[in-house]
Order: structure tokens, then sequence, then C-alpha cells
């Protein structure tokens, strides 16, 4: 048990350092990532919507 | 088909995994498998679904026979056709808890019970039919009927007039609420235990020594295959729909994107900062489960919300009904393959399929309420829900390199396309991919599937109703043998052309 409540509490310091806040790489890696995510799916239904539209391309299962 | 992809795991895997594995440290890995595992397989599928979609087939059997013109392609495709009945049984039950949570909230049912064993108590009584210290295990099979004739409702209207309908509803829907629990989660107080942006902090900072991990890699690996519903045979049903002339790449990525944007943005950002912010992150942690942390500590959260009860109660509802509508569009994809199936091989019509899936379902789902005190359910979820993914993918990337090769595959890939993959993809796809799913199935199957196999650690009153869930798997299996088998034989000169 002394080891797991070890492990615990250093990881209690590790989240907690920047008291109130996120550490410089934390708000880096958060903001690169959800922009870019954010961003790309953007950005492709962008695409998929200027793409044109083609006929007869209603859904009514696969070719027989 | 991003509301196929934007399921449970979204809201509720997802954070547990990411607080079991680091929080930050997860994230690296979870993107390099995104890239590396989650996007090739995606176009392989799709890519397979539109291929096998040519030759009137929709499901896995179908098209391996397609792809791989070996006798035994067929019979190995049955993996794609049972799994996704089998877990279509156990999530459209789960579905429904969800849906019983979201009423729940609104009646205000489980509010007084302010702490965490409070809420599991009444968690647990509301799985378990033989537990009516809260109200009855009845209240989630009624909750699992309505779901169910709902699934079977919009499955039995059709692609355009079922499908796509309840994905155009619902996924607003899930996008409105999940942003609007976002902010309030955001905007909450510190409390003495925590904060919405220490929990931020936790998802985002990595701890580096714990990078080298394997297990961290493994999970996240594992994560991606969940989350962009991999492995189960739904993306190729929906895209056999698809025309030689429709683009999938793009709307392959699209839809990956979609799903990462709904997980990391909107999943990492609700129940994780809320955990930190009234649990602290050592009493996050502790909360492991994507039950535990998504049904009752996410309940406990929300009755410590400021202000009158109402706004809590509303939130609960938001929160449970979002979750079920992700839920919903998912096992709505679930039954597809079998419905197609049945239309295409036997000529049923699709309502009365519907019906029949419905009924099959209640009677194999009247296990799991029957014995989900005894494990029945987590037996279907491992090797169906958690295994069975892994090596059907396996399978599929197999398939593909006997039968078409990666050249003719990529070539396939690209007809259509309004994306033009980089090439980078290719060597991805050709080596890297199977690679990497080798280790994931190899490493799996030592350190969990052997062992959850002998069934190590499990309680002996629950041996005897384990082993009773896996021949019921198992007779699921060997029925959709016997159809593949059937179906094949009633048309040999459907298959000799669709192979010439």
């Amino acid at each position: 048990m002394m080891p797991m409540a070890a492990a615990l509490l250093q990881e209690v310091a590790r989240v907690s350092a920047p008291a109130g806040g996120l550490t410089p790489f934390a708000a880096l890696f958060m903001t690169v990532s959800m922009g870019s995510v954010t961003l790309l799916a953007a950005y492709l239904f962008y695409r998929i919507l200027r793409a044109p539209m083609r006929q007869g391309d209603e859904a009514q299962g696969p070719a027989k | 088909m991003a509301g196929n992809a934007v399921g449970l795991g979204n809201f509720l895997r997802f954070p547990v995994q990411a607080a079991e594995n680091g929080g930050g440290t997860f994230m690296i890995p979870y993107f390099i498998s995104l890239v590396l595992l989650g996007i090739p397989l995606m176009w392989l599928e799709w890519g397979m679904g539109r291929y096998g979609g040519r030759f009137g087939h929709g499901t896995l059997p179908g098209m391996f026979q397609v792809v791989w013109r070996h006798p035994a392609a067929k019979y190995l495709g049955v993996v794609g056709l049972a799994g996704p009945l089998i877990i279509f049984v156990y999530y459209t039950y789960v579905v429904g808890w969800m849906l019983g949570f979201s009423f729940l909230s609104l009646t205000g049912d489980y509010f007084g019970l302010t702490s965490f064993e409070e809420m599991g108590a009444y968690l647990r009584s509301f799985q378990d039919i033989y537990d009516s210290s809260a109200h009855g295990g009845w209240v989630a099979v009624v909750f699992f009927l309505l779901t169910l004739a709902l699934v079977v409702y919009t499955v039995a209207r059709g692609i355009s007039g079922g499908i796509e309908k309840m994905a155009l509803i619902g996924m607003p829907v899930l996008f409105l609420f999940a942003l609007v629990l976002m902010v309030r989660v955001l905007t909450l107080p510190a409390t003495e235990l925590g904060s919405p942006v220490q929990g931020l902090n936790f998802i985002w900072q990595p701890e580096w020594r714990k990078l080298w991990e394997a297990e961290v890699w493994l999970a996240a690996a594992g994560q991606i295959f969940f989350t962009l519903s991999l492995g189960l045979g739904t993306i190729q049903t929906y895209a056999s729909y698809l025309s030689e002339r429709d683009d999938i790449t793009l709307t392959g990525l699209a839809t990956a994107s979609t799903n990462e944007f709904v997980e990391v943005v909107l999943g990492g950002t609700i129940a994780i900062p809320a955990a930190v912010t009234f649990f602290g992150i050592v009493g996050m942690q502790m909360v492991t489960g994507a039950f535990d942390l998504g049904i009752v500590a996410m309940a406990v959260v929300f009755q410590s919300l400021p202000g009158p009860e109402l706004v809590g109660r509303l939130a609960g509802f938001m929160w449970y009904f979002l979750l079920f509508i992700a839920g919903i569009t998912s096992s709505v994809a679930l039954a597809s393959p079998t419905i197609a199936f049945l239309q295409e091989e036997f000529g049923f019509p699709r309502r009365r399929v519907a019906r029949l899936l419905g009924l099959v379902a209640i009677g194999l789902a009247a296990f799991h309420v029957l014995f989900y005190r005894y494990g029945f359910l987590d037996e279907w979820d491992y090797w169906a829900g958690t295994f069975g993914l892994v090596l059907v993918a396996t399978l599929e990337v197999v398939v593909v390199r006997l039968g078409m090769g990666m050249e003719r595959f990529w070539e396939e890939m690209h007809r259509g396309a309004e994306l033009r993959v980089p090439r980078f993809f290719f060597f991805v796809l050709k080596w890297v991919t199977p690679l990497f799913l080798s280790i994931l199935l190899g490493w799996w199957t030592v350190t969990e599937a052997w062992p959850n196999l002998r069934m190590d650690g499990v309680a002996p009153q629950q041996v005897a109703v384990r082993w009773l869930s896996r021949l019921v798997m198992l007779a699921v299996i060997a029925l959709a043998v016997a159809l593949v088998h059937r179906a094949w034989r009633r048309h040999p000169e459907r298959y000799a052309e669709a192979q010439a």
C-alpha cells in the first residue's frame, strides 16, 4: 500500500504543480491537439460540401 | 457514418482510459495510433465495403469472398457477421441504461445519494434484477425494451428513411448538449479538492518516464479501435451502399476527424475536469471502470453543482441523454450487418428482418438481464467487443493482402476520390498497420485473452454462468456459419459471377 500511496502523492504533486493553472507544455499540447482536430474536421466538411453533388447517389443498397 | 463512429466510447471509455494511463502520457501514443492504425484501417474498411457492395455484398462473408477468392474466405468473414450481432445485444442493453438514467435524472430519483458509495449501490440495483434496494431491476428492462423498439423501428425504415434521419436529428442534439455541459464544467468554481483546469492539466501534461510503458501504448491503440468502430463490420455495411464513383478517402477521413473532435475536444473536457473538481486527482484516479466514472461519479457531480437542484437535474438529463444518443446511433449501426445479410442473401423484406432481429435480441438479452451479476455481459464484452475487434481487423488486413494486394487496393481506394492520400500512408497500410495489429493481438492474447480464457481471478460462483455465456456466443457463431453455408449453396451462380 505504501508504494502505491507514494506514487499517488507524486502524481498529485505533478498535476498540482502549477496550482490553478496549466503547465506551458500542457497548454501547448492541448491547444495544438484540440485545434488540429477541430480545424481538420471543419476543413474536411468544407471540402465535402464543396465537392460536386453526384446524381443517383441515394443509398439504395448494394448493387445486385 | 459519424453516428456510427461516435458512441459510448467517446464519452465513457476515453476518459477512463486516459485517467488510468497517466492522462497526458496516454495522449501521445493515442495520436500516434490514430495516424498509424486508426485512419489507415478506416480507409481499408471503407474501401472493402464499397468494393463488396459492387458485387451485392453488404457484410464481411461476401466481401472476404470477392476480395480473396478462396473457399475459406466466406467462413473467415463470419466473425464480422456474428460479432456485431453479439455486441448489438449487450450494447443496446447498456444504451437502455443511459435512457433510464436520463429519465431518473429529470425526476431527481437518485438525488440525495451524494456519496460515491451510495450512488454505486444505486447503479448496482439498477443493473441487477435481483437487487431491488433502489427500485428493482425491471426498470432497466423497461428502458432496454424502449431502446430496442426505437432501434428496430429505425432500421426497419431503411438507410435514408430511418438511419440517416436518426443521425440528422441525434447528432446536432448530441453536439449541443456536449457543448453546454463542456462550458458548464469548465466554468465550475474550484473546490478544496481540485479545479477544472487541474483536470485539463492532468489530461494534457505527460509524465515522460511513463511513456516507455508498453501498457500505455496498447491501451491507446485499443481506444483508437473502439472509438472509430473498427473491426466491427459496420463501416463496411454502410460503405457497401456507396457507388463506385463515390469518394471514400475524404469522407473516411472526415468521419475519423469528427469522431476525434467529439472525443478529444468534447469527451475530454467533461468527465475528467468535472471529476477532478469534485473528487481531486487522487479521488478521480480511484474511480476506475467506464460506468463508475461516467455514471456513478457524474451523478454525484450533478448533485454538487452550484445553484438550485433543477440545474443538476437538467445537467444530469443532458449528460445521460447525450450518452443515449451516442449509443443508439452506434446500436443502429451494429444491427445493420445482420439486416443486410438476411436481406441480400435470403431476400427477406427489411421490416420482417428488423422485427426478427428485435425478437432475437430480446431472447439473448434475457441472459444478460438474468445473469448480469455473474459476469455474463463481461464475457461477451471481452471476447466480442474487445478481443474480437482486433481479430476482425487483423483478418481484414490479411484478406486484402492475400486477395488484392495493397497496390491494387490503393488504386481501388482512390476511385472517385476527392482527396489524394499521401503515399506515406501506402507504406503505413502495407507494413506498419499489420505490424502494429500483430503486436496488439499477440500482446493481448498473452496478457489478457489466455488468463481470461482460464478464468483467472473469476469468483467460483461465476464460473458456470461464464461458460454458459461462452456457449451462447459460440451458438450464435455456429448459426452464422450455417447461414453463410446455406446462402452460398442457395445461389452458387451469384458467387461464381462475383468471383469472375
